[in-house]
Parts: C-alpha cells; sequence; structure tokens
C-alpha cells in the first residue's frame, strides 16, 4: 500500500494529525497495535475545573471516537490492531495483522507514545498486581472491576486520578500508599519527593489537597508538609492516602491476597511494625517514559531528558528530526497530557506538509504557539519540569541538531 | 527482596542483576549478556528502566549507562509474516 | 451471567458470547478483549511463567508487556490484552510446545 503519509500510533497526536494532513489534500495511512482508535485517550475520564464550560468534563473515550469518525470520514485509513515491527528508509513500514504487508509513505510521523514504567515490590509477578494504566483502561474503557479490594502502590497525579475514577465506579479501594524504598535499584519515593510530585493535583479536582494546602504551600513546603501528615490524616474521596507508609511486599499464593504496609520517614527509610491489608489487587504506579524503539531503528539520535520522562528522539520544535522524512508527536517527545499532543500532532502535520511543498490550515510558527497554549492550561503535570526539558530539548536541537 | 524478579520474561532476579554489576557490567547490554536480562517477549520495555536506575544507583548518578539498542523487529513476528514481507 | 466483575454502567448494549479458556465455557462480551472477559469472569491467572513456574496475568493492559499472552485459536503467544473476543473463541495457557507437550503424554 502506497500513501503520501504514514502514521504509527492512533492516539491523540496521531489522529489529529492525520486529520489535519487529510484535510490538505495527501493521502494518510495511521497504524495501531490496539484493536480500537484512540490509545491513552481511551481510558481517560476527569474534570478539569480550567476548561470552558462545555469541555469541564474531559471524556478521552468519546474525544477518540470522534477523532477517529472524522479521520475516516475524510478517507484516512486507520488500521487497528495491526503492529508496525520495523521501519525502513523512505519509507517502508512491515505490519502484520492486516490483508497488507507494507506500507509506504514519503513522510512518517512516529506518534507512538508512551509505556509504563515497572514498579518492582517483592511479588508484583502474582497475577491481581497490574499497573494503573491498566486499572485505567480496564475501569473507563471495558468497565470492569480490576478487584474485590484494590491497593494502590505509588502515589502521583496518574494513580490519584485513577483511584478518583475507581471510587466513582463503584469499587473498593483500600487505600494508596508509597512504594517500598530499595536501595538496591537506585529508587526513592520518599514522601517529600512524593508531595512535592503532587503539587499539580491540587489544580485537578477539588479534593483534600486543595482545601487543606493549596498549590503554593505544597510548592513550597513539601518536607514540611510530609513531617505534618500523620498517618490516615489525609483522606480523598474517603480513601486513605498514606504518604507515610509504603507497600514493602505483595502476598498471596498463586495470586494478590494482602500487601504489607510499613511506616517510612519523611526521606523514605522504612521504620516500625509492618501491617498486613487484604486485597486481591494492587495497582503499580511509577509514571510513563516514552516509547522510541521504532524511532532507534531509524537511526534517529536519542538524548535522554529525564525532565520529559527519559529518552526521546532528538527533534525541532516544529516536531522534524535529524532524519530526512521523519517527525515524531504526542508522548514519544515528552510526557504531557493528551490536548498537548493533539496539538503537538496538528503541528507535525503541518511540518510535513511543507516539506512535502504544500501547506496546512496555519502556519508553522502559530502551530508551535498553540503547543504552548494547550501546555499553559494543561489540567495536570505529570512531571513538574517539562517547561525546563522542553528547552533542553530546543538548546540541543539549535546546536547539534538542524540539518 | 534479593529473588525479587525484576526480568519478569526472562525470570531474572534482583540478584542475578547485582552480581553481573559487581562482576563488572556497567551497561545494560552488558548485563544483558551476562544474564539475559531484556530478551524476552517485552525485549526490555518492562525491566529496561529499573535496571538503568539499579546501574544509576550502583556507579553513580553521573554516569549514563549505555542503554539496550532497539533492534528489526520490534516486537515477536511470526516467521511467516517476514517472509511474506 | 457470572460475570460478577462488570460495572454497572456499560453504556451500549453488548453482544454476549460463549468462549472457551482451558476448555471451560465462559461468556463475554463481543469484541472486547478476551483479557477483559477472562477478568469479568474474575480469572486472573491466564498462564503460568515457562522459566519460573509461577502465575501470571495482566500487567500493562496495552500490548507492552506480553505478560498475558495465550494459545488462541491454535495461534500460541497472543496477546490477550489487545485481541477481541468473538464467538466460540478457544483459549489456552502457556505456550504452543507446553501445549503439544500434554497431549504427548495423554496419548
Amino acid at each position: 500500500m502506497k500513501v503520501d503519509v504514514a502514521i504509527i500510533g492512533a492516539g491523540p497526536a496521531g489522529l489529529t494529525a492525520a486529520i489535519e494532513i487529510m484535510q490538505n489534500g495527501l493521502s494518510v495511512a495511521v497504524i495501531d497495535e490496539y484493536y480500537r482508535p484512540g490509545g491513552r485517550l481511551l481510558g481517560q475520564h476527569y474534570e478539569d475545573p480550567n476548561a470552558p464550560p462545555d469541555e469541564r468534563v474531559w471524556n478521552g473515550k468519546k474525544v477518540a471516537e470522534q477523532l477517529a469518525e472524522k479521520a475516516r470520514a475524510l478517507g484516512v485509513q486507520i488500521f487497528t490492531g495491526v503492529t508496525a515491527w520495523s521501519v525502513s528508509r523512505k519509507w517502508e513500514i512491515a505490519i502484520t495483522g492486516a490483508e497488507v504487508n507494507t506500507v509506504s509513505a514519503s513522510a512518517l510521523l512516529l506518534a507512538t507514545g508512551s509505556i509504563e514504567k515497572a514498579l518492582p515490590i517483592p511479588g508484583w509477578t502474582l497475577p491481581g498486581a497490574i499497573s494503573i494504566g491498566a486499572a485505567q483502561t480496564f475501569t473507563n474503557l471495558h468497565h470492569i472491576a480490576v478487584g474485590k479490594r484494590v491497593m494502590i502502590a505509588g502515589v502521583d497525579p496518574l494513580s490519584l486520578s485513577v483511584m478518583i475514577e475507581m471510587k466513582n465506579a463503584g469499587i473498593d479501594v483500600a487505600g494508596m500508599a508509597l512504594p517500598s524504598f530499595t536501595p538496591a535499584l537506585g529508587y526513592r519515593h520518599s514522601p517529600a519527593d512524593t508531595t512535592l510530585l503532587l503539587t499539580d493535583v491540587a489544580g485537578l479536582a477539588p479534593n483534600a489537597f486543595v482545601r487543606r494546602f493549596g498549590k503554593f504551600a505544597l510548592a513550597r513546603f513539601p518536607r514540611l508538609i510530609a513531617r505534618t501528615l500523620r498517618f490516615n490524616f489525609l483522606k480523598v474521596n474517603g480513601v486513605p492516602i498514606h504518604l507515610r507508609k509504603s507497600v514493602v511486599k505483595i502476598e498471596g499464593e498463586g495470586q494478590v491476597e494482602a500487601v504489607l504496609l510499613q511506616s517510612v520517614t519523611v526521606d523514605g527509610e522504612p521504620v516500625g511494625d509492618v501491617e498486613r491489608v487484604e486485597v486481591d489487587t494492587v495497582c503499580l504506579s511509577a509514571g510513563l517514559y516514552p516509547l522510541v524503539d521504532l524511532a532507534q531503528t531509524t537511526g534517529c539520535r536519542l538524548v535522554d531528558i529525564p525532565e520529559l520522562g527519559g529518552t526521546v528522539p532528538l527533534h525541532g520544535e516544529d516536531m522534524s528530526t535529524q532524519v530526512d522524512g521523519l517527525f515524531v508527536a504526542g508522548n514519544i517527545t515528552g510526557i504531557e497530557g493528551a490536548k498537548v499532543a493533539m496539538a503537538q500532532g496538528k503541528l507535525s502535520a503541518i511540518s510535513i506538509l511543507e516539506s512535502l511543498g504544500t501547506s496546512g490550515s496555519m502556519t508553522v510558527d502559530k502551530a508551535m504557539k498553540k503547543v504552548e497554549e494547550a501546555r499553559k492550561i494543561a489540567p495536570l503535570r505529570f512531571l513538574p519540569e517539562i517547561d525546563a526539558g522542553r528547552e533542553k530539548m530546543n538548546t540541543i536541537w539549535e546546536k547539534e541538531g538542524i540539518r | 527482596m534479593k529473588d525479587m524478579i525484576i526480568c519478569r520474561c526472562e525470570g531474572i532476579r534482583l540478584s542475578d542483576i547485582l552480581e553481573a554489576i559487581d562482576e563488572g557490567a556497567s551497561s545494560i547490554p552488558g548485563i544483558k549478556k551476562r544474564v539475559r536480562v531484556g530478551m524476552g517477549f517485552c525485549q526490555g520495555r518492562v525491566c529496561q528502566p529499573i535496571v538503568r536506575d539499579m546501574l544509576e544507583s550502583r556507579l553513580g548518578k553521573d554516569t549514563k549507562p549505555v542503554l539496550q539498542r532497539a533492534q528489526t523487529p520490534v516486537r515477536p513476528v511470526l516467521l511467516k509474516d517476514m517472509i511474506k514481507k | 451471567m457470572a460475570n460478577t466483575y462488570r460495572l454497572g454502567h456499560s453504556e451500549a448494549k453488548q453482544k454476549t458470547i460463549e468462549f472457551y479458556f482451558n476448555h471451560k465455557k465462559l461468556t463475554g462480551y463481543e469484541g472486547e478483549p478476551i483479557a477483559a472477559s477472562l477478568l469479568a469472569n474474575g480469572i486472573r491467572t491466564i498462564r503460568t511463567c515457562e522459566i519460573t513456574g509461577e502465575n501470571r496475568g495482566i500487567l500493562c493492559g496495552i500490548g507492552h508487556c506480553y505478560e498475558c499472552r495465550a494459545e488462541v485459536n491454535g495461534v500460541p503467544n497472543v496477546r490477550t490484552c489487545l485481541t477481541p473476543n468473538s464467538q466460540g473463541i478457544e483459549v489456552f495457557s502457556g505456550s504452543a510446545s507446553v501445549h503439544e507437550g500434554e497431549m504427548e503424554d495423554e496419548s
């Protein structure tokens, strides 16, 4: 199959890009491994108090359906349940799971998104120990309870919002606690670090964080607050958030039956008694990192920028890379929300259109500004230093990237 | 704790990886060659970030360990599908 | 149906289908991932690890980790979290080689 532009990843970035390209006269194929288009949008369901009134409830599944419907109506070929397992230059994408085995294109957009970081805790291989992203997908997309009683290990913006979603769906969440402190793993999820990470959640929902501390106080005095937080002091939607306890072990014969919680100091050192909590499910949350494997096989240079969530393809502010005809958009460039991904998708599409000798619905400069605007009003930040990360990338690109 | 599995695909434990580092492995491919970490179905997507954290904590934050290089095919593919291409 | 883990508010009316997991007949919704149908039936262990012998089930839920793989209609190592369910599908734990070995023992 031959198209002008191939896009890998049918999430918010990929679908938005496909629509923009198609609307400006070029042909597009989008490839995605999941059985339906939407990517991480599919699991998202939350309230955004800063959004315009008619967009206050963000129903990601509905957004995904609308984007996919619009793209298909324009004539975009969306391959779902199809794996892109190799890309070679100029561009040949080998796929499996479809009638055709290759898609060839003049330009390639990698919108492969992100993948969850694993959270190893003794017992984490037991059935019933699942990632927080899986919990979100099963709750909001498949409408299936991940268990009868759930403990969440890892307190961060994503796990808090999934906890609220599970509670709203009627699932018994026994609590949230920090992951265990394990020097061998180089991990450090201390109460002080965690409180800092939660600063932005204050803006997400009317919850105890806002009432008790507010954004300012959280940012300013994380250690102080962590010290102030006594056991079970904080409850969000009726669920105890144990900022001074960690999950040190997951137990069970053949599947999850309980977790062991132990108190920790403000710096995360375990102290004191171990308490056993009976649950049949543990959700593990350690954040996301960009999925770059296909980018790597194209010879695209990768740079490690922890502020963006890990190793990302070297790219310009216009979403182009050093590899001719290769563009990136969405979480592959750094971990941010769906609205930023959509703005990046549009921007990448306009850059692609210009690289192929035509133009999009706005200028590249205008589309870059739109990305900035989306970033400014984002309801939550997954990574607190994202702006610094973007700046780092721009500096490296200007020094070493531009072809 | 030490017998906790880190690489779920290949059943590689924390102690195996710590031993590999003690033997002198200072990169992810180095550990991979010694103990098969990241060589299973998921190709290190699950365990590589953990192993990387372990290396950084052992070797110091300023040492950037060499990461595993993704190879084609990036996902397990049936041979018949590869031949069809 | 015995899908005790279904949450109430499934918006669209979905078609119920029958499928098999290790020869046991179960019900699920057409088009949802096989892993979702299994979890709706309270099934958490999808396979046992070939190396350690431990039980394994869903981890990432979106096709990255391969922990939920099973044999589906004779094809080994299918990711059940990505594969839509349909009427009459036969799902088996474990890899094809293990499955063949079991059959040899029986003969």
